[in-house]
C-alpha cells in the first residue's frame, strides 16, 4: 500500500519486542541479515547480548538450551509472544518472530527448500567476531556504538516504511535506533542529538561513518543508513519525485508507563484526529480485542477502522483530543473530547448538520508497544440530544 | 459451594463477633479481605484490619449483644439482617448517624443491620453492611447526616488507598443506597465534568442527584470490574444492574430490570473526591426502559471490500437480531425455510425458532452482549466463533436463575443462499456454562480410582455422581 502524497508513511510492524536485560553503554546497536543455505547448521553458540529477528524466507530448525521467545504467526496469524521452553525443537517459518535473550546458547538448522533468511536486530557489548559456518552469511546494513542507553526493559521495534512523495515523519526516542533504505531516497533532518551516516558505497556499515549535524539535511540512497544516539530528534521526509521510498527503521525506548501513554494518544491523534488509518497497523495488535462493540461494528482492527472512518465521514471537519491520561501498569485509561459537524449519516442517524462535542472514555491494554484491547463507554445519549434525536423531557 | 456452606461460614463470622473471639474470625476471613464498613482508615487493611475493627467495635460498644434474624444467600454473596443492642459511648453518636446526647452521657442504644459478606473458595472476602458504617440505627432513632466525618486527614493517600476508597463509596453510597452519605466521600466543592441531566455542582448537587436517581432506581448492585489508579486518580470500569422503580426524567417507571456499564475517573485529595468524569451506557438504560429506540448499525462495514456480503449478514444476525433483539431482522435476513441443524429440546425450525432461541436468552440475560470474536468464510459458508456475556436473571432450558454472570462461546456455521441465511450449525458451550452458574461443579483434578464425572450440586436437584441434574427440556 503507497501512501497518498504528504501523508506520514505508511507502517509495516516487523518485531515488537522487549530486551529485558541490555548490556552497558557504549554498546553496538546493529540490524542485519543473515542468509542459510539449505542445510547449513549454526552453533550451538551464544551471543553476548540480544537478538530479535523477523523471518523473511525458508525455514530454520532451532533449538536453545535458555528460554527464547517466539511469535509463531505460521498457524495464526495473531499470536502473541510465547516463552519456548528450554530444549524444544521448533520451526522457524517467515512472518514468525523470535527473540533470544543474551547469553543463550542455541542451534539452527536450515531445514526448507531454499535459502533462509532472516533480518534482526542485536545489541551487543562491542562488535562479536564475524565468522560463521560454510553456507551462512552475515549482512550487516547499519550499526552504531550507543554512547548511552536508558534503563531496561527495553522496547525495540522494526517497521518498514513506505513513504509516499512528500511523506515524512519525526522520531523522537528515548533510546538509539538504526535508518536503512531499501528503495528510493530519503532526506533526513537532524533536529538535536547525534547521528552518523554511513553510506552503501563506502566499506560497508563497520567503515568509519559521517558524522552529521544538526540543521543540515542529507540524503540516503538505497543501502545507505544511520545510526541516532539516543534522546536525537531527527525527521525523515520523502522529497526526491521518485516516490515510493521504503526504510527499515528501528527505535529503541524504555518501555515506562508514559511510553504506553504515548502509544494511546498517537492512536487518538495520529489515527482518529490525523485520519490515518494507514497508521493502526503500527499501533493495534492483529489480535486486537474490541470488547464492546457497537452494534454492526466488525471485530478487531478493522471495526477501528471502520469506526473511526465512518465517523470522519459523517463530522468530515472531526477533531478529538486527549483531555486526561491515567495508566497504571499496562492499562492506559484516555478521556476524550470529539467535535464536528454532522454532515452523513451516522448510526442510523441523517445528517442534520448540527455541531456536536462528544466526551468519551476508553481504556487500554498495551503491551510490547501495540494496544491489544480497548473498553470504550462514550455519551450517546449526549450525541443522540445534540442531533436532536431524543429530547430531554423537563424534570 | 452449596448455599448451605456459605451460610454456614457467614454463621461462623457472625459468632467470632457476637461472641468477642476476634482470633475466630482467622479461620473463615481471607487474608486480603476488603472491608468497606471501616468507619477510618487507620484499622488498616485485610484481616489484621478487619480484626481491628471487630475489636474495636466489642470494645466501644460495652454490653453488645446481638442476634440472627434473617439469612440470606444471593450468588455469592450472604446477607444476615442481625438485631441486638449496646452501649453507645459520648462523641460517638455523630458517627454512627444517632442524634448527638445533649447531656454527655451514654445510653443504650437497640440496633437493626444488615451486613453482607461475600465468599470466595470458603472465605470472606468482602464484608459491607448495606446501609452503611456500622449499619444504620433502627426507626425512629434516626440521626441526622454526619456534618463532618474523616475530621483529620491523613498523609496523601496511596493509590491502593484511593482503589479502596472508591470501592467503600460504590458499596456505602450506590449500592447501600444512602445519600446521606456522600459527605463521607465528596468534597464541598466537588465538580461532576459530565453532569447528567438536571445534575448541579458541589457536594449538595451531587446529594440531591444521588438521591433523585434512587427515587426512580433502586436495588442497585455493582460490579467494578477494573481499577486503574495513577496519582490522585482512579478509573473505575463498572456495571450495573438495578430496578426502575419509579418515574425518570418524567419517563413513567417501567418496571424493568436495568443493566447498564460504564468507566468513571475520579481525582480524590485529602480523603475526598474532587473532581470527576464519567462515560456511561445511556442509551442502554432508556433503551432498556423501553422509551428510545438502540441506535442504529454503524456504517461501512459492508461495501468497503474488506467483508463479503455473506459475512455482513451473518454479522448482522449475531448484532442485529440477537445483540440488539431486533425480531423484526429476521424477517429480512433469514429464509422462510432456514434449516437449524442443531435444535434445542422444545425449539421450533425455521426463523420462528430463532426468534425463540433469541427470546429465551434475552429473556433469561437480560443484559446479555454477544460479539464476534472471529469471523471466517468460505463460499456460501460464514462461520462466527462469538462469546456471550450476561448476567443469569431467568430461567434458560429449565435451569431458574442464579444470579451469575457467564461469559459463554460458542460457534455457528451458516450457509447463505440468495442473500438470506439459510442453514446452520451451532454448538455452545453448555457444560462451561452449566459450571460458571454452578449447576455443576467440576472436581479441580479428576480423583484417583474414581471416575472424574461431574457431579451435580446446584437447583435443589438430588441427582448422584455420575449424571448431570434433570435441567432439560420438559421440566
Amino acid at each position: 500500500m503507497t501512501p497518498s502524497s504528504g501523508q506520514p508513511p505508511v507502517p509495516q510492524p516487523l518485531i515488537r519486542c522487549i530486551f529485558e536485560r541490555i548490556p552497558s553503554a557504549p554498546a553496538l546497536l546493529a540490524l542485519a541479515r543473515f542468509t542459510y543455505e539449505t542445510g547449513s547448521f549454526f552453533g550451538p553458540a551464544a551471543g553476548p547480548g540480544p537478538v530479535v529477528f523477523h523471518m523473511d524466507a525458508g525455514k530454520l530448525t532451532f533449538s536453545a538450551e535458555g528460554s527464547v521467545f517466539f511469535k509463531n504467526t505460521a498457524a495464526d496469524a495473531t499470536a502473541e509472544i510465547r516463552e519456548v521452553i528450554p530444549g524444544t525443537t521448533f520451526d522457524v517459518t517467515p512472518g514468525d518472530q523470535l527473540f533470544v535473550p543474551g547469553d543463550t546458547p542455541h542451534t539452527a538448522r536450515s531445514s526448507g527448500t531454499s535459502t533462509a533468511a532472516v533480518m534482526g536486530v542485536a545489541m551487543f557489548p562491542q562488535v562479536p567476531p564475524q565468522q560463521f559456518p560454510p553456507g551462512i552469511q552475515f549482512i550487516p546494513l547499519v550499526l552504531g556504538n550507543a554512547d548511552s542507553l536508558p534503563s531496561a526493559p527495553l522496547l525495540v521495534t522494526l517497521d518498514r516504511l513506505t513513504f509516499g512523495r512528500g511523506g515524512s515523519h519525526a522520531r523522537a526516542a528515548s533510546g538509539p535506533g538504526l535508518v536503512w533504505v531499501e528503495s528510493g531516497s530519503i532526506s533526513g533532518m537532524i533536529s538535536s542529538g547525534s547521528v552518523q551516516l554511513s553510506r552503501a558505497v563506502s566499506a560497508g556499515p563497520f567503515a568509519t561513518p559521517e558524522q552529521i549535524s544538526p540543521g543540515g539535511p542529507v540524503t540516503l540512497g538505497v543501502g545507505d543508513g544511520l545510526f541516532i544516539q539516543s534522546d536525537s530528534v531527527f525527521t525523515l521526509s520523502n522529497d526526491s519525485d521518485d516516490a515510493p521510498a521504503v526504510i527499515v527503521e528501528v527505535v529503541t525506548a524504555s518501555d515506562t508507563v508514559s511510553l504506553r501513554k504515548s502509544i494511546a494518544k498517537r492512536f487518538f491523534y495520529d489515527v482518529w484526529n490525523g485520519g490515518n488509518l494507514s497508521l493502526v497497523e503500527g499501533l493495534v495488535a492483529p489480535g486486537f480485542v474490541q470488547h464492546k462493540l457497537l452494534n454492526g461494528q466488525l471485530p478487531g482492527p478493522d471495526g477501528l477502522r471502520q469506526f473511526v472512518r465512518s465517523w470522519r465521514e459523517a463530522f468530515p471537519d472531526a477533531s478529538i483530543s486527549v483531555d486526561l491520561c491515567v495508566a497504571e501498569g499496562h492499562k492506559v485509561a484516555t478521556r476524550w473530547n470529539a467535535r464536528g459537524t454532522h454532515k452523513q449519516s451516522f448510526l442510523g442517524f441523517a445528517p442534520t448538520g448540527k455541531a456536536v462535542n462528544i466526551s468519551g472514555i476508553t481504556t487500554f491494554r498495551i503491551d510490547t508497544g501495540m494496544i491489544h484491547e480497548a473498553w470504550e463507554e462514550w455519551d450517546q445519549a449526549g450525541l443522540l440530544a445534540q442531533v436532536g434525536a431524543i429530547q430531554w423531557p423537563n424534570q | 459451594m452449596s448455599d448451605q456452606q456459605l451460610m454456614d461460614i457467614a454463621r461462623r463470622w457472625f459468632d467470632a463477633l457476637n461472641s468477642g473471639d476476634i482470633n475466630a474470625l482467622e479461620e473463615v476471613v481471607a487474608y486480603d479481605v476488603v472491608d468497606h464498613s471501616g468507619l477510618s482508615d487507620s484499622h488498616g487493611y485485610g484481616l489484621s484490619g478487619h480484626k481491628k475493627l471487630s475489636q474495636q467495635l466489642r470494645n466501644t460498644f460495652a454490653g453488645w449483644q446481638s442476634q440472627i434474624d434473617n439469612i440470606s444467600v444471593k450468588g455469592d454473596t450472604v446477607i444476615i439482617d442481625h438485631s441486638g443492642h449496646g452501649t453507645v459511648p459520648a462523641g460517638f453518636e455523630q458517627a454512627i448517624g444517632l442524634a448527638p446526647l445533649t447531656n454527655g452521657g451514654q445510653r443504650q442504644a437497640d440496633f437493626k443491620v444488615k451486613s453482607c459478606v461475600r465468599i470466595k473458595d470458603g472465605k470472606i472476602v468482602e464484608h459491607w453492611a448495606m446501609e452503611g458504617p456500622f449499619g444504620k440505627k433502627s426507626a425512629p432513632d434516626y440521626g441526622p447526616t454526619p456534618s463532618s466525618p474523616r475530621p483529620t486527614p491523613g498523609p496523601p493517600s496511596s493509590t491502593q488507598e484511593n482503589k479502596l476508597f472508591m470501592q467503600k463509596y460504590v458499596k456505602n453510597v450506590i449500592d447501600g443506597q444512602n445519600p446521606s452519605l456522600t459527605p463521607y466521600y465528596f468534597a464541598p466543592n466537588f465538580y461532576n465534568h459530565d453532569r447528567a441531566p438536571g445534575e448541579q455542582t458541589g457536594l449538595q448537587g451531587v446529594t440531591n442527584f444521588i438521591s433523585s436517581i434512587f427515587a426512580a432506581f433502586t436495588g442497585f448492585q455493582t460490579t467494578i470490574e477494573e481499577q486503574i489508579a495513577e496519582d490522585d486518580l482512579v478509573v473505575g470500569r463498572w456495571s450495573q444492574s438495578f430496578k426502575n422503580t419509579g418515574p425518570y426524567l418524567s419517563f413513567p417507571a417501567s418496571g424493568k430490570d436495568i443493566h447498564i456499564a460504564g468507566i468513571t475517573i475520579t481525582r480524590i485529595r485529602d480523603g475526598k473526591i474532587v473532581e470527576e468524569w464519567e462515560a456511561r451506557d445511556a442509551v442502554a438504560l432508556l433503551v432498556q426502559m423501553g422509551v428510545v429506540q438502540p441506535l442504529g448499525a454503524l456504517e461501512g462495514g459492508t461495501g468497503t471490500g474488506d467483508r463479503s456480503l455473506n459475512e455482513a449478514l451473518a454479522s448482522r444476525f449475531v448484532y442485529e437480531a440477537w445483540n440488539s433483539g431486533n425480531p423484526a431482522i429476521i424477517d429480512e435476513i433469514v429464509a422462510p425455510d432456514f434449516k437449524n441443524h442443531n435444535l434445542l429440546a422444545g425449539q421450533a425450525d425455521g426463523p420462528a425458532g430463532l426468534k425463540q432461541l433469541i427470546n429465551a436468552w434475552r429473556s433469561a440475560f437480560p443484559d446479555m452482549n454477544v460479539a464476534i470474536d472471529l469471523l471466517v468464510s468460505e463460499g456460501s459458508k460464514v462461520a462466527i466463533r462469538w462469546t456471550l456475556n450476561g448476567t443469569h436473571r431467568g430461567t434458560f432450558l429449565g435451569i431458574p436463575a442464579t444470579g451469575k454472570y457467564a461469559s459463554i462461546p460458542g460457534m455457528t456455521i451458516f450457509r447463505i443462499d440468495g442473500g438470506r441465511l439459510k442453514e446452520a450449525w451451532g454448538f455452545w458451550e453448555q457444560a462451561g456454562m452449566l459450571g460458571q452458574l454452578g449447576v455443576v461443579k467440576f472436581p479441580d483434578y479428576p480423583a484417583a480410582g474414581s471416575g472424574s464425572v461431574p457431579s451435580g450440586t446446584g437447583s435443589g436437584s438430588s441427582s448422584g455422581p455420575g449424571s448431570y441434574p434433570n435441567y432439560g427440556s420438559g421440566s
